[in-house]
């Protein structure tokens, strides 16, 4: 199967009469877009502002981040915003430079930040792209959790309106994603077979019922399964919480895979899983993962990464322990959270982890000019531990200390990150 | 940049008072700098100025810790500093301790910048390094101007908010807190070269190093269980009913002492479980699910055991920060060892 | 949690009846708890007895 991703290098993006691009702006008409957001019942009204890279402005309350897609000949985003569907084939537009940034505005102690210029734009990818913010204020007495689905859309419906502006352009790049099926996908000898085992969320927190994340299902009870990797990058997956569908559509390790593919690796493909919450749920899942990578893919080697919380490092190294019971070799990404010991388990079989960054690493942002998303962030400024209970908001305009991983795309579980750690 | 105002704690020795015999002295205060505060002084130049010293004999610092650092902080404050600099101490432990103290203080209490220095064996390093950048001066007073001149550039990046090197770098002694630091590499493609290097058998190095336990030695099988004295621990937050001794029932730093003698079984209305990590409600309704104490006396009577020693010792193992854990382990360890104890049974949740 | 106890270095550790009651089994009627407790803590004396 193969994607055309046609991508647009967009220069800036700005407010104007029509929706449009023209020399690589990239013009929105506002009061459209609103209009189209303002559809959803839950919502009261539906504000847009513009961020630019560079300057003193800051995003809070961040719900998720999408890349402005459209699929020429549908569907988009299927099951969750469209029909059903398949994806990750034909030909897809891409703005590049060009992020969807939802907020929530029924957040209450969501630490999820953007700062569009100084210290932390220098760890996330999301500091440099030109961001539409989209603020939903919900109607009164809606309820949380569906106002929060809705947001989700409403970034869904934003991302594809805009990149549906590139409808009648010519990509300034096309990228091809093929990949062959299993059993035509032979390689050279030479050439290691690496498989990507990708348990894409963990139900520690469940997901809603009526929650999109693969395919629009809701993955409750999600076994593991082969899937296509450009499904992945071309709008099937959205994440539930604990990541950025951006890192989805732009995932870094597809992305490393298929460009070292026929170079000094083969792809064999991507084992598609979720994280359930019982030690024999998560004994059945990782052993049938690993299977799929050796028994169906014929992998020689397999990565791994998480979605989640602590209780998933338990799975990947499940899976690592499979893999390599079966005769693989495993290498896994692990985000590390705790500044004593980065993570807490690693049994004496495992020697191949890969740190994106270390989360709770203090780091100070300097006062804004102008913040969008919120007021105030819930925040004990003293003490960013936040193990006192009684946290006060702090204006978020002030000079904040918070953790770094609260920087929106500054460590991200799926390997992007400029980063790696020491021992200080 | 404003000139950072610095404060410079030393001993009764370096600010000049006397030697041993002037160990007594209590705390003072005098402006500008004083001894090694004028190598102090010169390192800082434009950038920073030591606008007053602070100082205590050794002995009257150890022994009036907690009053003499309230008081050497209430005289620092008057001088509005921002930084406090405390030694080096070198090999002097006393002073070692003292520098450490104080800089802990000021950082907590006045929430300002301090470096202390000292040699990395003191007993103030091995207090304090985790929670202050102690620079390591070694042990001879001749490395006295290097070390300042590291203290002081440390002392200006922490005042100035500037991010801190590495260890190796900047002079200090490692404190196991992990960092972030950029690398031109993304993870995805560091992994995917982990990976292939393993498959083709080349050495490669994983970049998270398992938690170091500091594990201890089993200790040799027990010969005689006829004669042995056993006792009961728990991790499971048993308490006698009210929780007398106040354990948390999360993140522990103590442990409670429970009197069993004459007891044959843990009545469920005289003992509660508190823990934070697991649902109480069974252990409660019949406390021998949690410490069995039914069971123990049941075969202390048959001989199977020689005899169960008097007290079960009790804490809760939610949250344990690692060092809690294991100063309250050596502790019960030690009493237990003290009272002729030969083996544990631990029951866990 | 044995996996966590041995990585750990407390070798000396045998399978509880679980999280919420170490040395008990509330699905069993009261003597059969009883048993099974006193089971439980032989076999733990017995593993006091062992080299490890």
């Amino acid at each position: 199967m193969r994607l055309d991703l046609g991508c647009i290098h967009i220069k800036d993006v700005r407010f104007g009469a029509a929706t449009g691009i023209e020399d690589q702006i990239l013009s929105i008409n506002r009061d459209e877009l609103i209009s189209l957001l303002e559809q959803e019942p839950l919502f009261e009204r539906v504000e847009i502002e513009l961020a630019h890279p560079g300057e003193s402005c800051r995003i809070i309350h961040v719900l998720d981040v999408l890349e402005p897609r459209y699929r020429m000949n549908g569907p988009n985003f299927p099951g969750a915003l469209d029909g059903n569907g398949l994806v990750g084939d034909g030909q897809t537009r891409a703005l590049k430079n060009v992020a969807v940034v939802e907020t929530d505005q029924l957040a209450t102690r969501s630490r999820n930040i953007i700062d569009m210029s100084g210290p932390a734009a220098e760890y996330s990818p999301i500091a440099k792209t030109h961001n539409v913010v989209l603020l939903p204020y919900p109607k009164p007495g809606a309820d949380k959790d569906d106002y929060r689905l809705a947001v989700k859309k409403a970034g869904l419906k934003a991302a594809v309106y805009l990149a549906a502006a590139a409808k009648d352009c010519a990509p300034d790049e096309t990228k091809i994603f093929e990949l062959p099926p299993v059993a035509f996908n032979q390689g050279p000898k030479e050439l290691p077979r690496i498989a990507y085992i990708f348990p894409m969320h963990s139900h520690q927190h469940p997901t809603q019922q009526r929650e999109t994340v693969f395919y629009g299902s809701n993955i409750q009870g999600f076994m593991p399964t082969i899937v296509h990797p450009n499904e992945i990058l071309d709008g099937a997956l959205m994440f539930s919480y604990s990541a950025f569908t951006w890192f989805a559509q732009n995932h870094p390790v597809i992305h490393e895979l298929y460009r070292r593919h026929g170079l000094d690796l083969w792809f064999a493909g991507v084992v598609l899983t979720v994280a359930p919450v019982t030690i024999a749920e998560k004994e059945r899942n990782t052993a049938i993962a690993a299977r799929l990578a050796k028994e169906t893919l014929g992998a020689d080697g397999i990565l791994a990464t998480k979605i989640g919380g602590g209780a998933v490092d338990t799975d990947l190294m499940m899976i690592y322990t499979r893999a390599e019971e079966m005769g693989m070799k495993a290498a896994l990404i692990i985000m590390e959270r705790y500044p004593d010991t980065g993570i807490t388990f690693v049994p004496a079989n495992v020697n191949a982890l890969v740190t994106p960054g270390l989360t709770r690493d203090p780091i100070s942002l300097p006062a804004v000019e102008r913040v969008i998303g919120g007021d105030a962030i819930a925040l004990d400024n003293a003490n960013p531990d936040n193990s006192n209970p009684g946290i006060s908001l702090t204006p978020a305009r002030e000079k904040l200390n918070l953790w770094m991983g609260d920087i929106v795309g500054a460590i991200s579980q799926v390997g992007a990150s400029r980063l790696t750690t020491y021992m200080s | 940049m404003n000139r950072i105002r610095v404060v410079h704690y030393l001993n009764q020795f370096f600010a000049q008072i006397g030697g041993e015999d002037k160990g007594d002295i209590g705390p003072g205060v005098k402006a500008g700098p004083l001894g090694p505060g004028r190598a102090l002084q010169q390192t800082l130049g434009e950038n920073g100025e030591v606008v007053a010293t602070i100082f205590c004999g050794d002995n009257y610092f150890a022994e009036n810790q907690d009053e003499t650092i309230d008081a050497l902080l209430r005289f620092a404050v008057e001088h509005k500093p921002d930084l406090l600099i405390a030694g080096p101490a070198f090999e002097s432990g006393r002073y070692g301790v003292a520098c450490g103290a104080i800089c802990h203080a000021a950082q907590q209490k006045l929430r300002i910048a301090a470096v202390a220095g000292m040699d990395e064996d003191n007993v103030g390093a091995g207090l304090y390094r985790k929670t202050i950048y102690i620079v390591n001066s070694g042990v001879t007073i001749a490395r006295m101007v290097p070390t300042i001149q590291r203290m002081a550039a440390l002392g200006l990046k922490l005042a100035q908010n500037r991010p801190i090197g590495k260890p190796e770098e900047e002079g200090y002694l490692r404190r196991g807190i992990k960092r972030n630091e950029f690398t031109a590499k993304p993870p995805a493609e560091r992994a995917v070269d982990m990976l292939l290097a393993k498959l083709r058998g080349a050495e490669f190095h994983s970049e998270i190093a398992p938690p170091q336990f500091a594990g201890s030695k089993p200790a040799a099988a027990l010969r005689e269980l006829s004669s042995a004295v056993i006792a009961l621990v728990t991790d499971g937050g048993l308490v006698p009913e009210g929780n007398p001794d106040n354990i948390e029932p999360g993140r522990p730093t103590r442990f409670t002492t429970i009197p069993i003698t004459g007891v044959d079984s843990l009545e469920a209305d005289k003992y509660d479980a508190v823990h934070s990590g697991y649902d109480t409600a069974i252990a409660n309704r019949d406390p021998n699910r949690l410490v069995p104490l039914d069971t123990m006396r049941e075969l202390e009577r048959e001989g199977v055991i020689g005899k169960l020693h008097e007290f079960v010792h009790s804490t809760g193992g939610a949250h344990a920060a690692v060092e809690n854990a294991t100063v309250i382990g050596k502790d019960i360890a030690q009493r237990l060892k003290a009272a002729g104890v030969t083996g544990v049974i631990l029951t866990s949740t | 949690m044995i996996p966590v106890a041995k990585e750990v270095g407390s070798l000396r550790a045998i399978p509880s009846g679980g999280i919420v009651s170490p040395t008990g089994n509330p699905e069993l009627p009261p003597e059969k708890e009883k048993e099974f407790r006193r089971q439980l803590i032989l076999r733990a004396l017995q593993t006091l007895q062992e080299e490890v």
